[in-house]
């Protein structure tokens, strides 16, 4: 479904200094997996996240969803992409302050051309119930606490009903029981076969995958015992 | 009554236009009801007013009608309007130049406003963008915003310019010293439309920049700011 061929990202921060926050990675991410990369900071877990979303374009190597090769699309096609296909959860507060929960949570559907208001928002009244929000849909950003706002977020990028969802640091600014009710809800929608690829540098999420790995100066390496783990959590 | 002359705020604008059978009937009835009756001769006429045409030489056409005619007496009117056309003029020009320099100068802060603005909100954008937003609704977002704003802020202002010109249109026809005339309900919104398309082809002027800057951003550089 997602694949990464040979990718690699250079930013160029001046004449003499190149960055490679993501060197040579080869994945491949079937539909309905679970899969969880973790790594420090500045480790390239999020370059990683915006070149499965075509975001940014590789310096070399190759992002394909389902077999549609992102380098090769024009801005538009990405957006359409981006707006049928993939959720996106951001690490940063990205709900727009001036629009009530409900809006946010409709607003990409205004994007997807397939869609029309009365199913998107009867889609947004039954998301939020589920995620416990029934009671908030007409209030603002503002009135929410972090775990809330996660939840709203989770709603927004399931409003278009994408195969895939892109999760960076889903769980940060929240205690260890909302994270954990986070990422059993993001569990539960995977087992509906929708596909996850989230990074974070939080280990403990490690047992909610299906596969792990761990990103380390722009390489990719799975986690695949336990003894790797450690090695994880030892840097 | 067949007429009058436009108004033109001077009081020379008084004069009233009838036939001459609505003259004799006045200058009858003027005998019972006017303290000074009005006395018109029959079969004559007292004056003929003569207005030539847009860059005659009125004094030309005065001294043609001595020659062509007998027992007519050409006057020369003053040349009151010339006077206040070229003081008008000179006025006019003034205010236009005034007009331009603060116009260039507004266009010129609402960019920069309009820049500021849109660098705090990149991340929002990159958000849209990044939920399935094309470039171009970005770039239209930008413009309409700044549209809303223009003409929010172009019927504001203009009502309480009217406002404050119709309040003290006697003080300033005095500072003036030259004839002023508000203008009427009809001109004064033709004034406001256009004065209201102005600010909305200016902030869109001014928002043209930044709207391409912002819906052309990198996405991931944007959110990481």
């Amino acid at each position: 479904m997602l694949s990464f061929k040979d990718v690699t990202k250079d930013f160029r921060l001046d004449e003499q200094t190149t960055i490679t926050p993501v060197s040579n990675v080869n994945l491949d991410i079937e539909q309905g997996e679970f899969v969880i990369i973790v790594g420090r900071s500045g480790t390239g877990k999020t370059t990683l996240l915006n070149l499965a979303a075509g975001m940014v374009k590789p310096t070399s190597g190759k992002v394909t969803i389902d077999k549609k090769d992102l380098g090769n699309m024009n801005q538009k096609e990405l957006s359409v992409l981006r707006s049928q296909q993939i959720g996106f959860i951001f690490q940063f507060p990205s709900l727009i302050p001036a629009l009530s929960i409900r809006d946010n949570v409709t607003m990409p559907a205004i994007f997807n051309q397939n869609d029309n208001a009365k199913d998107t928002n009867d889609r947004a009244i039954e998301l939020l119930g589920t995620l416990g929000l029934a009671a908030k849909i007409d209030v603002y950003p503002r009135q929410l606490s972090a775990g809330e706002t996660k939840r709203v977020v989770l709603a927004r990028s399931l409003i278009n009903q994408p195969h895939l969802i892109l999760a960076d640091e889903p769980t940060s600014d929240l205690d260890d029981r909302t994270e954990d009710e986070v990422m059993k809800l993001l569990r539960e929608i995977n087992a509906k076969g929708v596909t996850f690829l989230i990074v974070t540098h939080s280990l403990q999420l490690i047992p909610f995958a299906t596969r792990a790995f761990e990103m380390d100066n722009g390489n990719l390496n799975q986690i695949t015992s336990a003894e790797q783990l450690k090695t994880a959590v030892s840097r | 009554m067949k007429g009058n002359l436009e108004a033109t705020g001077t009081g020379i604008d008084q004069t009233m236009f009838m036939t001459m059978d609505t003259a004799q009937a006045m200058a009858k009835s003027s005998v019972t009801t006017a303290v000074q009756p009005l006395d018109i001769p029959a079969d004559s006429i007292s004056a003929v007013m003569v207005k030539v045409k847009p860059g005659a030489d009125a004094h030309k056409v005065a001294l043609q009608i001595l020659l062509d005619t007998t027992g007519m007496y050409p006057i020369e009117s003053p040349n009151l309007f010339g006077t206040f056309r070229s003081q008008m003029s000179g006025l006019l020009w003034g205010f236009f130049a005034l007009t331009v320099i603060i116009w260039i100068l507004a266009a010129l802060m609402m960019g920069v406003n309009f820049s500021m603005a849109a660098n705090e909100r990149r991340r929002e954008m990159a958000v849209l963008r990044a939920v399935g937003a094309t470039p171009g609704f970005v770039f239209r977002l930008v413009l309409i915003e700044a549209g809303i704003l223009a003409d929010a802020g172009a019927v504001v202002g203009i009502s309480i310019a009217a406002f404050l010109i119709y309040m003290f249109k006697d003080l300033i026809a005095a500072s003036l010293k030259m004839p002023f005339l508000f203008p009427s309900f009809s001109t004064f919104m033709g004034v406001f439309g256009i004065g209201v398309a102005v600010a909305i082809i200016t902030v869109t002027i001014s928002a043209l920049v930044p709207a391409i800057r912002v819906s052309g951003q990198e996405l991931a550089i944007s959110m990481r700011e």
